[in-house]
């Protein structure tokens, strides 16, 4: 186990108690982590990371997926922890494969923003304690419960479902007030109204259809996360438009709700949080893919 | 006939800075060591130059302090230097705080009980403030403020506590203060140890002296290898309880005179290219640090700048 020795300069650099990330934690979920550990209010780490570098800040709708090089730099010397360590708390990396051609920012897994999930009545009267939300922030209360530990699968579009534990998340209180991820003068992972700990949030099962949906988009997700490249993309999406082509002719329906009337735009710069909706949508494999990658290396090399 | 030796430069003079477990570093960690252990409560006192402020940073890197990145944080002894024309408890408060490392910014009301969280949870046993002579009354009054609040419930945890102060004369300091009618000081005196609540740490003996002469001779001895220190123990001891350098007439010799004495006169006699020390190198020393010891030195002319190429 790696310590810190009073001797040591980084005894004075570092903050009080050190946290680690967990495998798939999520870098919010390690910084409330910090928060917890050292005692602190929820969001502290957060807030003193924005005032340490010169870095401007997220704002409201921050997703935390993708994290300021200056920022993962400065918080990994207050951990005493590699930045690769930090890195990988966020799917900075994956992204970078997943879009070679340009530098991995949030909107490469969500889309295009669409505000935040703040209810106006509410961002009015606490909008300056809620210092950052985030796009459909939920918890799992196992994960919470079991580890404090906000898995970066939280983040992923679509999922309504804890991956690992099969329950659904939680995006509200009992209360009925939303779950903010950093909030003033409260303790972290705790309702900033009624302060009701997230861990005992209500654990709710999914039906076979939700389950079966569930698995296949985590499936995919997985499939792109662990292994993706622009390559097995551009593939996936060949198959989405030949599959538009041959059997979608009319507007469809897709998993999250929106409706696909003509596959438009730029294929590359689609979401990855898109391309799972679309291949879910249409009953697109991930064998379905490797197979269609295979073969049209096949054709191309005769 | 033979070849004249050639004339190597000697390198320069290297100084020892490790930390010496002297008699008096005995004396006075035994008594820190005891307040450790049985989280009693001392004021702790000795002539300015005789060690304190080493034997307290070697009592902490000796007292098993870490942080493991699982969150883990153990720090038995937490050692501050008393804060400097400060007068206000937060300027205490922000030294003990700034021990455990990088404390984001929080209002001074929150820093109050959070202190008393860290030092829970990181395990603190014993507090030591170094130039305790600095501290005021609201300082003590924070002190006792925190120690009150571990001790109770949920924490129920007794703290030792040490005031290390360097006194002169026969003063003995807070001893008054403590002793005042005020219900603040009689809490704080019903707090301190039954056994040596007041401590003073007297320099070292001609004997003591003696040893640590010896030890300098094995540190030095590579470089300056007839060094023979111990045979001018007698002269050094009388040198160093001087009226000048011992004005309280304890009869005893702080480190920080003998040190002072001992390195400079053995990197002279090292730059004259001596394998031991002599009488005159020696009494040169002792004259510069008793009788011309508030000399003025006028700085005057060119010095000699090396061209640059």
């Amino acid at each position: 186990m790696p310590q810190v020795t009073f001797a040591s300069p980084n005894w004075l650099s570092s903050f009080p108690h050190l946290v680690e990330p967990y495998p798939d934690e999520w870098f919010a979920g390690l910084l409330l982590r910090g928060d917890e550990t050292n005692h602190r209010e929820s969001g502290t780490i957060w807030r003193y990371l924005l005032r340490s570098t010169t870095h401007p800040g997220f704002g409201p709708g921050s997703s935390f997926i993708v994290i300021p090089e200056a920022m993962l730099s400065y918080l990994a010397q207050r951990l005493t922890i590699s930045r690769e360590r930090l890195l990988a708390t966020t799917y900075a990396g994956a992204l970078a494969r997943l879009y070679a051609t340009e530098s991995p920012h949030a909107g490469h897994l969500l889309g295009p923003r669409r505000g935040v999930t703040i209810p106006p009545l509410l961002e009015k009267s606490i909008g300056n304690r809620a210092s950052a939300t985030v796009v459909g922030f939920h918890v799992c209360p196992i994960c919470i419960a079991q580890a404090r530990l906000l898995r970066r699968t939280a983040v992923l579009p679509h999922l309504r479902y804890c991956p690992t534990h099969h329950v659904a998340f939680q995006t509200h209180c009992t209360c009925g007030s939303p779950l903010i991820l950093f909030t003033r003068r409260q303790r972290p992972f705790v309702c900033f109204t009624c302060d009701l700990d997230w861990a005992q949030l209500p654990h709710l099962q999914p039906d076979p259809d939700q389950a079966i949906r569930e698995r296949d988009l985590w499936a995919l997700y997985e499939f792109f996360l662990v292994k993706g490249t622009n390559e097995l993309k551009a593939s996936a999406l060949s198959l989405v438009r030949y599959h538009v082509r041959t059997y979608q002719p009319l507007p469809s329906k897709l998993v999250s709700g929106r409706t696909l009337f003509a596959l438009t735009g730029d294929l590359d710069h689609f979401s990855l949080g898109y391309v799972v909706d679309l291949l879910v949508s249409f009953g697109i494999s991930q064998s379905d893919i490797v197979r269609h990658t295979l073969s049209a290396e096949k054709s191309s090399a005769s | 006939m033979t070849d004249p030796v050639p004339c190597v430069p000697r390198p320069p003079f290297v100084l020892h800075q490790q930390f010496l477990e002297t008699a008096f570093e005995r004396r006075f960690q035994g008594i820190l060591r005891q307040a450790w252990q049985e989280r009693s409560w001392h004021v702790i006192a000795a002539v300015p130059g005789s060690g304190k402020s080493l034997g307290i940073a070697d009592v902490l890197h000796q007292s098993g302090a870490y942080k493991d990145t699982t969150g883990t944080t153990r720090l038995p002894i937490l050692a501050i230097r008393a804060p400097k024309n400060a007068t206000r408890e937060q300027a205490l408060g922000m030294a003990l705080s700034a021990a455990f490392g990088i404390i984001p910014r929080m209002p001074w009301a929150q820093r109050r009980s959070w202190l008393v969280q860290i030092l829970a949870s990181t395990g603190v046993e014993c507090i030591i403030i170094d130039d305790a002579q600095d501290l005021n009354l609201s300082h003590l009054a924070l002190l006792k403020e925190l120690t009150d609040n571990l001790a109770a419930p949920p924490y129920e945890r007794q703290i030792g506590l040490c005031l290390v102060a360097a006194h002169s004369g026969n003063v003995m300091p807070f001893k008054e203060t403590f002793a005042r009618p005020d219900v603040l000081w009689k809490q704080f005196r019903r707090r301190m140890a039954t056994e040596n609540p007041y401590c003073v740490v007297p320099g070292h003996t001609e004997e003591e002296v003696r040893h640590i002469l010896i030890t300098f001779e094995n540190l030095y001895q590579s470089q300056l290898p007839d060094l023979q220190l111990h045979r001018w123990t007698k002269t050094i001891f009388t040198w160093l309880i001087n009226p000048i350098l011992d004005p309280d007439a304890t009869g005893r010799v702080t480190m920080d005179h003998l040190s002072r004495l001992v390195t400079t006169s053995l990197r002279r006699a090292y730059e004259q290219g001596a394998t031991d020390i002599d009488a005159a190198t020696l009494q040169a020393v002792a004259e510069v640090m008793i009788l011309r010891r508030d000399d003025i030195t006028h700085i005057d002319g060119s010095p000699d700048v090396a061209e640059a190429g």
